[in-house]
């Protein structure tokens, strides 16, 4: 079995085999291989080689167990991460709890002012008066007084022509 | 008593070809076998996926030049396997 000197040929035998070639290159080799013997019994070669070839099966089994089992990550640098959240954590509750320290001053100037102001307000949990206490403190409510109506005064026309219009405030200065 | 018929021929006749057809793939996986790691590696990228020598090249870190002569080396040591066998 000798090799044909037509490297041109041989070069693509390959490519006819996989239908790669067009249909004029498809013609020319075609032609030479019915006359080259060599060319002929190369593609009844690689033909064979390719009949050879074992079909690609996927065997799932053995991918499966060539898988490594799951292993957990290290929690080393998870807890590195905790820790650092709990420094944080406290840190902020500690600047919290000063900065609530040195705003009490402030608070206390304005405490006595905000006692004053609901000194008059009667705060009386109900649910602790007697039956007695709480008549009394109905009767107390009955007997306050409405607020006594206060119907405006009725304007007169001439009432309105002795204000003075608002251009004249203009006017006067 | 049976008697021949064409069917029988044929069938005859196709399973001595399939014969022949796997004494021949047997030795042409046998003169595959011998090839060198890298001459197999080019040889079959070459034949069995129809890849340039460019893809092959770019496939084995090597050059287009190389997977060149490896496939035509490749293909001669075939040849002379098939001959002496």
């Amino acid at each position: 079995m000798n090799d044909c000197q037509n490297i041109a040929v041989r070069e693509v035998l390959p490519e006819l085999v996989h239908g790669a070639l067009s249909d004029v290159e498809r013609v020319r080799v075609q032609e030479h291989l019915d006359t080259c013997d060599d060319c002929a019994a190369e593609l009844a070669i690689i033909r064979s080689v390719l009949r050879t070839t074992p079909a690609v099966t996927v065997n799932v089994a053995s991918i499966a167990a060539a898988i490594p089992p799951y292993r957990r990550k290290s929690n080393g640098m998870r807890r590195v991460y905790m820790e650092l959240a709990a420094a944080c954590l406290i840190g902020a509750v500690g600047i919290s709890a000063f900065a609530l320290h040195n705003s009490r001053g402030a608070v206390a100037t304005t405490a006595p002012a905000v006692a004053a102001s609901v000194a008059g307000l009667a705060i009386v949990n109900t649910g602790e008066l007697s039956d007695d206490g709480l008549a009394e403190l109905t009767q107390d409510l009955d007997n306050l007084q409405a607020m006594p109506s206060a119907d405006p005064e009725s304007v007169t026309p001439v009432a309105l022509e002795e204000i003075a219009p608002l251009g004249a405030v203009g006017d006067s200065q | 008593m049976s008697t021949v018929e064409e069917g029988d021929a044929v069938t005859t006749f196709d399973a001595l070809d399939t014969m022949v057809a796997d004494e021949s793939m047997l030795r042409v996986r046998r003169a595959v076998a011998q090839l060198s790691p890298k001459q197999k590696e080019v040889f079959t990228l070459r034949l069995e996926q129809g890849l340039s020598y460019k893809e092959i090249a770019d496939l084995v870190g090597s050059t287009e030049g190389a997977a060149r002569v490896h496939y035509h080396n490749a293909m001669r040591a075939v040849k002379e396997f098939l001959d002496d066998e």
